[in-house]
């Protein structure tokens, strides 16, 4: 015990001595971008891979993860190979702050890709050092509008369209479709609904009386819903807008059915697109019985629901295309769905970013690259990325699901894609006249 | 009884600290206190003695001593011993032992593992319980003259102290740092008016919120003098506790049945809307309380049942939800009873010092304004969303309308007083703190830290106008902090554990603390901070402390105190 304690001395006036020495190699080495080296990029990434909310957002990272070994086995992003370092939040904030901490102070992540979720991610650039370091924040895997904020969250970008886009769209059908329908909706009680709700009354949507239910985030599973569903139903809403995640969407769709829809009640129900990914939905209602799966196919029949990305089934769709066989390929095992197709799409994007940001990229650069072309990637959207402004895609087409949880153009056809921005000054919605860029030869982007 | 003693012994304390000031301003002299009796045993000279002011010391040196000494302050101890029949706090209080390092007397194992690195130890029991920094630091200036006589072999020395002893540490660098070769201040004490007083603040807001919520007869302000107060206070600690624990036994449900029999001011209809838990994280989120504990890391679901697909998709859903819903009201729930003692007791001691007056205010405050905008959307299943949020703050509002503290205005001009600590660095000094400490939270960190900066920068800045070298820093900052994950559960729930590094009150890991040592130590050998590398490469060394200095922590303006 002494003897050991004595050794810690001696490692102790060791440590007295280097401290004169190393200073000088420390300056010099910071100069070098962070997470950057000769043969690689390494990126971060927070995401629910575990717990109640991960069932499909747990996709999204390896989808991500498949794409890049897809390009660095076609030579990287200027000869380096990119590294994704991925995280299991669970989906608390607590631990977002623990693991974005650690992805940027302990493993010195060049950027963070692809974040999920609004709570998180708030948490996240409350309590580290993203904002101080400079650290890029691409593409950030939530709706919620408060993170296109430039002067608060100057590297931060979005990639879904705002909650409040989706909103003031969905507003906009419902007007044109739907005329003199009563309308009710439920939403969740945060900034998710908020954001939700503000878009709604931009567009100048009313809500029959009893027709505005919401429901705690999380609760869903413990209360069921039935009193939100029931108030819905007695306020004789005729189109119900289920603004929520796709686990309040599946117990909604349950309570619904045990409330007679389908039967002897027949409402619209259009559903948020965060909240809709049929795959994740038949999972959620424990759809492992053919009669489970069967009643939340009944229950889905019909919905409405809105997308930005082509729809996953969409085989025809030449980045859906490619995408399924880089899936096949290398990310063996997991069913191709929308989950997949939102991760694969989004690490292209990153790719695009990180050839802009040059040969030698550091995180200014990259900021400063995605801000100037991010608006031309190649990309599978339906719309154009609005980097510039720190927004993520801007449109949304409506679709309809069939008998068999596949989602298509609501009038059949090419989707008709609408526009619209973040402010609640106003509910304008356009028809989208934005062309795609096509798909990068062999999915593989050459943009500089 | 004790309390008459105790208050004679600090008027006395008093009066010799008057005498002592001369003494001071100088080198310390140790003439007016008697030599130190010493013996010899086991390779260690142990001397004992007591100050001019009746202090009792003690000095520990080795046979092969390094030269360095570490002078050891040791934290608040209650003006009176508790009574036995207290929880948690029974017969602790009016502690004047002789204390040469962390743990010591009663636990040595930190005081020999030093001893045996060759370090010399000396420390006070100080002449006084309670809130004694002044007194205290001339205890320790007197001390050191005591040391230096009779160790003449001492070639530098650390001074260190946590809690009110990281005050005294400060306080010793501010106004004596000849004395000191370098200051290792843990978690000092400071802004005791932003914290306890005027405009709310920490420790106002944690018991006047939880009283209003969950027991109105707990006093909590205004106590009366002599010992009938400290038993008000007593009492004051048994109700806090008492409504934790019913509302710790209602944390599971949701609803009515959730709120503590005493919560009499909370309407019917926001008790059947709310759970009691959302109430305790308001009142933690209110006041800037840590919501991480010993117990609880905020992140740790409840286990998983893997035995069929249906159990597995049942507990995952309850393993989200605990984490979500209940670890940070968990936490609150253990914080707040940590803080409770030092609230109460403490409030006591001051409240006594200042006249027996109430020095306590919230008129000013704006508690919507306090939850801010990031903390809605990340708790916001834990406060029962936007509607649970909204409707506590309104209870809040009218329980302030209805009832607001009122600051005795001489109280409070007395108490600003006693805060005598100004944050300036004049010995190279390495501060230490925790991301979830209970008492001395964040913002009396970076308060520390805003001051060492703008201090060393005001230095640059007359150094470049003189076209001279810019002078080195002389302070660094390290971070505790727990690990990512250490909730643990049972068969019966989870785990209570109460000396998890980073959380409650002044919790270190032994590496930590031998951390801190070895960079005073060399901090004390170089006449300077070691270099930035060595500080990054110990702070990356142990996940325990935060690997980088600028962690971004609350401040009393972003907590809004």
């Amino acid at each position: 015990m002494i003897r050991a304690l004595k050794n810690r001395v001696r490692v102790g006036a060791a440590l007295v001595a280097l401290a004169g020495l190393v200073s000088s190699g420390v300056s010099a080495q910071a100069a070098a971008a962070p997470g950057v080296t000769k043969d690689t990029i390494t990126l971060g990434m927070t995401s629910a891979q575990s717990g109640a909310a991960s069932p499909g957002y747990n996709k999204v990272g390896p989808a991500m993860r498949a794409y890049f070994d897809y390009i660095n086995e076609k030579g990287g992003v200027y000869g380096r190979k990119i590294v994704l370092k991925l995280e299991d939040d669970k989906y608390v904030p607590t631990n977002a702050v623990n693991k974005v901490n650690k992805l940027i102070l302990r493993d010195k992540v060049f950027a963070l890709v692809g974040n999920l979720g609004t709570a998180t991610h708030t948490a996240a650039l409350k309590k580290t050092p993203i904002i101080k370091q400079g650290v890029p924040d691409l593409f950030v895997n939530t709706g919620y509008s408060g993170f296109a904020a430039p002067k608060k969250y100057p590297t931060t970008f979005m990639y879904l369209p705002s909650y409040i886009m989706e909103a003031k769209i969905m507003a906009k059908y419902i007007k044109d479709k739907f005329p003199g329908k009563k309308v009710g909706i439920l939403y969740q009680d945060d900034d998710f609904g908020k954001d939700g709700l503000a878009g709604f009354k931009a567009a100048g949507l009313t809500f029959v009386a009893g027709g505005t239910q919401k429901y705690a985030s999380l609760s869903q599973a413990t209360v069921g819903l039935t009193a939100q569903l029931t108030a819905l139903k007695t306020s004789g809403a005729e189109v119900i807008i289920l603004f929520g995640v796709t686990s309040a969407t599946a117990v909604a769709m349950r309570t619904a059915a045990a409330l007679g829809y389908g039967t002897t009640w027949g409402p619209q129900f259009i559903l948020g697109s965060v909240g809709a990914d049929p795959t994740t939905l038949l999972t959620l209602a424990g759809a492992t019985t053919a009669e489970a799966r069967a009643a939340t196919l009944r229950s889905l029949t019909g919905a409405l629901s809105l997308s930005f990305l082509p729809a996953a089934t969409d085989t025809e769709d030449e980045y859906v295309k490619k995408f399924i066989e880089i899936n096949t390929a290398y990310n063996k095992g997991v069913a191709w769905d929308n989950n997949v197709l939102v991760g694969m799409n989004q690490a292209m994007l990153v790719v695009q970013a990180l050839r802009a940001a040059g040969q030698n990229p550091t995180r200014a650069s990259l900021v400063s690259a995605l801000k100037s072309k991010g608006g031309t990637f190649a990309s599978a959207a339906y719309s154009k990325l609005d980097s510039a402004n720190n927004v993520g895609f801007t449109g949304y087409w409506v679709g309809k699901y069939n008998s068999t949880g596949v989602i298509a153009p609501v009038d059949g056809g090419k989707p008709v894609v609408y526009t619209t921005d973040s402010s609640t000054a106003n509910g304008d919605v356009a028809t989208s006249t934005f062309v795609r860029p096509a798909m990068p030869a062999d999915g593989v982007p050459t943009n500089s | 009884m004790r309390l008459t003693l105790n208050k004679t012994r600090r008027n006395m304390a008093l009066l010799l600290s008057v005498a002592l000031v001369g003494a001071v301003l100088g080198f310390p002299s140790a003439a007016t206190a008697a030599d130190p009796t010493c013996t010899t045993a086991s390779a260690v000279t142990t001397c004992t003695g007591e100050t001019s002011d009746t202090a009792k010391y003690e000095i520990r040196v080795p046979d092969d001593f390094n030269g360095t000494l570490l002078l050891w302050s040791h934290g608040y101890t209650y003006v009176a011993k508790i009574p036995a029949q207290v929880p948690l706090l029974g017969g602790s209080g009016n502690d004047l032992r002789a204390t040469i390092a962390p743990g010591a007397p009663d636990d040595m194992k930190m005081a020999n593992a030093l001893l045996n690195q060759g370090y010399a130890l000396a420390g006070s029991g100080f002449a006084v319980p309670g809130w004694n920094a002044e007194s205290a630091v001339k205890t320790n200036v007197e001390l050191i003259g005591v040391i230096k006589k009779k160790f003449p072999t001492v070639k530098r020395t650390v001074a260190w102290g946590a809690s009110l002893g990281g005050t005294i540490t400060q306080r010793l660098a501010e106004t004596n740092p000849k004395l000191i070769d370098a200051a290792l201040p843990i978690m000092a004490f400071n802004n005791i008016d932003r914290v306890t007083g005027s405009n709310g603040g920490y420790g106002t807001d944690a018991v006047w919120l939880f009283k209003m919520f969950f027991d109105p007869t707990i006093k909590g302000f205004g106590y009366t003098a002599g010992p009938a107060g400290f038993g008000e206070a007593a009492a004051d600690f048994g109700k806090v506790l008492a409504a934790v624990v019913a509302i710790q036994g209602g944390l599971q449900k949701s609803g009515a049945d959730t709120w503590p029999a005493t919560a009499s001011l909370v309407p019917a209809a926001v008790k059947a809307a709310l759970p009691a838990r959302s109430a305790l994280l308001m009142i933690g989120l209110l006041s800037g309380m840590p919501l991480r504990s010993s117990s609880f890391d905020g992140v740790t679901g409840t286990p998983i049942d893997t035995s069929s697909i249906a159990a597995a998709s049942a507990s995952t859903s309850a393993n989200t939800g605990f984490s979500l819903a209940l670890q940070p009201a968990l936490a609150v729930a253990e914080n707040m009873v940590n803080i409770a003692g030092f609230a109460t007791f403490a409030r006591y001691d001051l409240e006594t010092q200042v006249g027996n007056k109430n020095f306590a205010d919230n008129q000013n405050v704006d508690y919507a304004k306090k939850l801010s905008e990031d903390e809605r959307a990340t708790y916001n299943v834990a406060l029962s969303g936007e509607a649970g949020i909204d409707g506590l703050l309104a209870l809040v509002a009218g329980f302030k309308q209805a009832a607001p503290l009122k600051a005795d205005a001489d109280a409070l001009a007395k108490l600003k007083k006693l805060d005598t600590m100004t944050g300036q660095i004049n010995v190279p000094t390495i501060a230490f703190n925790n991301t979830e400490e209970t008492v001395e939270f964040q913002p009396m960190m970076s308060w520390m830290i805003e001051k060492a900066n703008a201090q060393h920068a005001a230095a640059v800045a007359a150094a470049k106008a003189k076209k001279k070298k810019a002078p080195a820093k002389k302070f660094a900052a390290f971070w505790g902090q727990p690990l990512d994950e250490y909730t643990k559960f049972n068969a019966a729930g989870p785990v209570v554990q109460s000396d998890t590094p980073g959380t409650g009150h002044v919790k270190f890991s032994f590496p930590q603390w031998m951390d801190m040592v070895r960079l005073g130590d060399m901090t004390a050998r170089l006449k300077r901070l070691p270099s930035q590398a060595i500080l990054d490469l110990t702070r990356e060394s142990d996940p325990n402390w935060y690997p980088a200095e600028d962690f971004d922590a609350d401040t009393f303006e972003s907590i809004g105190s």
